[in-house]
C-alpha cells in the first residue's frame, strides 16, 4: 500500500474539479472539443489509476496509467491542432477589414 | 522495449505536439484570450516535462524534475480548469461585444430610417409630453400652432385611430394624416403612443377640388335633368295631342268614308233602285276611290301609330309554317283574279317567338305587293324555312323587279318604283314602309334581292327568341 500525498491531492482535485470543468466546457463550442475532452478524461483516469495502483494490481494499473497519459497526450495534441487551425483562421478573418 | 516505455514515448510526443499547437493558437483570436492560452500551455508543459524525464530515464539520465514531477502534476487540473473558464469568459465577452455591435447597428439603421423618413414620427405620452421626434416630426411640432396638434388627445383616443389634422398658418396650412399606435407602458410610467404623421396636403387639396367638381357636376346634372323633364313633358303633351289627333282623324275620316263605300255598294247592288250604265260607272269610281282612300287612311293611321309607339307588341310562340299557309290561302282569290299562281312551301316545322298579327300584316303586305307588281300569268311563291336561330319567310315573284339604285328608296313613305314611264300601280306607297317599321319593332330583318324584269324576293328573318324584354305568352 504505497501512495504519495501528491497523488491523493491529485485524486481529490480530479474528483472535485472535473464536474466544474464539465460545466465550463458545456458553454464552449470549438473544433477539437471532443478530442480535448477525451484527452483530459484519459489524463484524469491516469491520475486516479496512479492512486489505485498503490492498493491493487500494481503492475497492470501502472501499465494502464502510462497508457492513459499516452492517450491523453495524443488526443490533446489532435485537439490542440484542430483548435489552433480554427483559431488562426478566425484570427485572420477578424483582422480583415 | 517495454510497453510502458512505448507509452511514455507516445505521451512525450503527444504532449510535445499539444504544446506546439498550443503556442500556435493566436491569443487574440475570437473567444481565446491570452490567459486561456498560457494556462493551457502550462498544463501541457507539466506533463511534457514529466514525460521527458521518464524518457530520459530510459537513457540512464535522471533529472531533477522526476523528483518534483508528481507534485507538479497537482497543478494540471486547476490549470486546465482555469484555461477553460478563461475561454468561457472570453466567449461571453465576445458574445456581448457582438450583441452590442448588432444592437448599435440596428439602432443606427433605425435612426437613419427615422431621420430620412418623409413621415413624422413622434413618441408622446397621455400628457402630451414628447419623448422622441424625428426630423420631420420636430419640424411639425415647431410649425403647429397652439391647439392644432393635440398630442394628449390623440394618445388618449382610439389606439389605431386615423385622423387628419391641419397644421400651420392659414397661408401655409398643411394637412397631416395621423396614425396612432399605443405602446405598452413601463410600470409606473404614463401611457405612451407612437404617432406617425404623413403630409397629405396635396391629396386633401385634390379631394377638395374633386368634391367641388362633383358638386358642380351634380348641379349641372340637376339642371339638365330638369330641362330633360320639361322637354319630356312637352314631348308627352305633343304625343298626347298627336294620339288625340289620330283618334279624331280616324273617326272623322273613316266614318264618312265607310258611309260613302257602304252606300255606294248598296246603290251598285241596285237596292236603292235601278241605275243607268253611266250612273253605275260613275258610282263604281266613287266606290273604288272611297276604298282606296280608306286604305290610304288606314295605312297612314297605322304608320303613325307605329312611329308614335302606340302599336303594342304581343309576343307568342308561332308556328310560322301553318300561319303562312293560312295567310296564302286567304289571298288566293286576289291572285286568281289577276291570273297569278300563288303558292306556299314549308320546309319542316318552323317556330318563332313573335307577334302573329304583325307577322301576318308584314307578309300580307309583301304578298299583296308581289301580286300587284306581277303581270298576269306570273308566279308568287311564299317559302318558309328554318335556320339555326330564325325562321325565314321569303316572298318571291316574277314581277317587274326593282333596280339596285331604287332598292332603298322603296321603303320610304309614298314611294313606288315603276320601270320606264309606266303608270303608277294602285296603292298608297306605304306598305313597305309599314313592313320595315313592323320588322324593326319585332326584331326581324327585312331584305330584298331583285333584278329588273326578273322579279323580286323579299326575305323576313324572324328570330326564334324575341330579342326584347317582353314576356312570351
Amino acid at each position: 500500500m504505497t501512495y504519495s500525498e501528491s497523488e491523493i491531492i491529485n485524486l481529490f482535485l480530479v474528483l472535485v474539479l472535473s464536474p466544474m470543468l464539465a460545466v465550463g466546457l458545456r458553454e464552449l463550442r470549438f473544433p477539437g472539443k471532443v478530442w480535448s475532452e477525451i484527452g483530459f478524461s484519459a489524463i484524469a483516469l491516469g491520475l486516479v489509476v496512479t492512486v489505485l495502483e498503490g492498493f491493487v494490481f500494481p503492475d497492470a494499473l501502472n501499465l494502464v496509467e502510462h497508457a492513459c497519459y499516452a492517450a491523453g497526450g495524443i488526443c490533446g495534441a489532435v485537439g490542440a491542432y484542430l483548435l489552433a487551425k480554427d483559431a488562426r483562421r478566425a484570427y485572420r478573418g477578424a483582422e480583415r477589414p | 522495449m517495454s510497453p510502458i516505455a512505448v507509452f511514455d514515448i507516445l505521451a512525450f510526443l503527444g504532449f510535445g505536439a499539444a504544446l506546439f499547437f498550443g503556442f500556435r493558437v493566436p491569443a487574440h483570436a475570437p473567444g481565446i484570450g491570452r490567459l486561456a492560452k498560457y494556462t493551457y500551455i502550462g498544463a501541457v508543459a507539466i506533463f511534457l516535462l514529466n514525460g521527458a524525464s521518464n524518457v530520459l530515464e530510459y537513457t540512464g539520465v535522471t533529472t531533477q524534475f522526476d523528483a518534483y514531477g508528481d507534485y507538479a502534476k497537482v497543478l494540471f487540473v486547476p490549470l486546465v480548469l482555469w484555461s477553460t473558464f478563461s475561454r468561457v469568459n472570453a466567449e461571453r465577452l465576445l458574445a456581448a461585444q457582438r450583441a452590442e455591435a448588432a444592437e448599435r447597428e440596428e439602432s443606427e439603421l433605425l435612426t437613419s430610417i427615422l431621420e430620412t423618413s418623409p413621415a413624422g414620427v413622434i413618441v408622446a405620452d397621455v400628457n402630451g409630453s414628447v419623448s422622441f421626434a424625428n426630423q420631420f416630426g420636430s419640424q411639425i411640432l415647431a410649425e403647429a400652432l397652439p391647439g392644432q396638434l393635440d398630442l394628449a388627445g390623440i394618445v388618449r383616443g382610439t389606439p389605431t385611430a386615423h385622423r387628419r389634422v391641419p397644421v400651420g398658418m392659414q397661408d401655409s396650412l398643411r394637412y397631416l394624416a395621423v396614425r396612432c399606435k399605443s405602446l405598452h407602458p413601463a410600470e409606473g410610467s404614463a401611457s405612451r403612443a407612437v404617432l406617425v404623421l404623413s403630409d397629405v396636403t396635396d391629396r386633401v387639396i385634390r379631394e377638395h377640388e374633386i368634391e367641388e367638381y362633383r358638386h358642380g357636376l351634380e348641379r349641372e346634372i340637376d339642371h339638365r335633368t330638369s330641362e330633360l323633364m320639361e322637354a319630356n313633358r312637352q314631348l308627352q303633351d305633343a304625343s298626347d295631342a298627336r294620339q288625340d289627333f289620330l283618334a279624331r282623324m280616324s273617326h272623322e275620316l273613316k266614318t264618312p268614308l265607310n258611309s260613302i263605300i257602304g252606300f255606294s255598294e248598296i246603290m251598285l247592288k241596285g237596292l236603292s233602285g235601278p241605275l243607268t250604265e253611266d250612273q253605275r260607272a260613275q258610282l263604281g269610281m266613287v266606290h273604288s276611290s272611297g276604298t282606296h282612300l280608306l286604305e290610304l287612311v288606314n295605312d297612314v293611321l297605322e304608320i303613325s301609330r307605329i312611329e308614335a309607339g302606340y302599336s303594342p307588341v304581343s309576343i307568342a310562340r308561332v308556328n310560322v309554317c301553318a300561319r303562312m299557309g293560312d295567310l296564302v290561302a286567304s289571298m288566293a282569290v286576289l291572285a286568281r283574279e289577276k291570273d297569278i299562281d300563288l303558292a306556299c312551301r314549308c320546309e319542316g316545322a318552323t317556330n318563332a317567338a313573335t307577334d302573329p298579327d304583325k307577322l301576318d300584316q308584314i307578309v300580307r303586305n309583301l304578298v299583296s305587293n308581289a301580286i300587284k307588281f306581277t303581270d298576269p300569268g306570273g308566279r308568287v311563291d311564299v317559302t318558309v324555312e328554318q335556320e339555326q336561330d330564325s325562321a325565314v319567310v321569303t316572298v318571291a315573284d316574277t314581277g317587274i323587279g326593282i333596280a339596285e339604285e331604287d332598292q332603298e328608296r322603296i321603303y320610304s313613305a309614298f314611294q313606288q318604283v315603276e320601270p320606264g314611264n309606266r303608270a303608277r300601280r294602285e296603292g298608297t306607297g306605304l306598305g313597305l314602309t309599314i313592313c320595315r317599321e313592323l320588322c324593326d319593332s319585332l326584331g326581324c330583318t327585312l331584305s330584298l334581292e331583285s333584278r329588273p324584269g326578273e322579279g323580286s324576293a323579299f326575305t323576313v328573318r324572324i328570330p326564334r327568341q324575341f330579342p326584347g324584354d317582353l314576356v312570351i305568352l
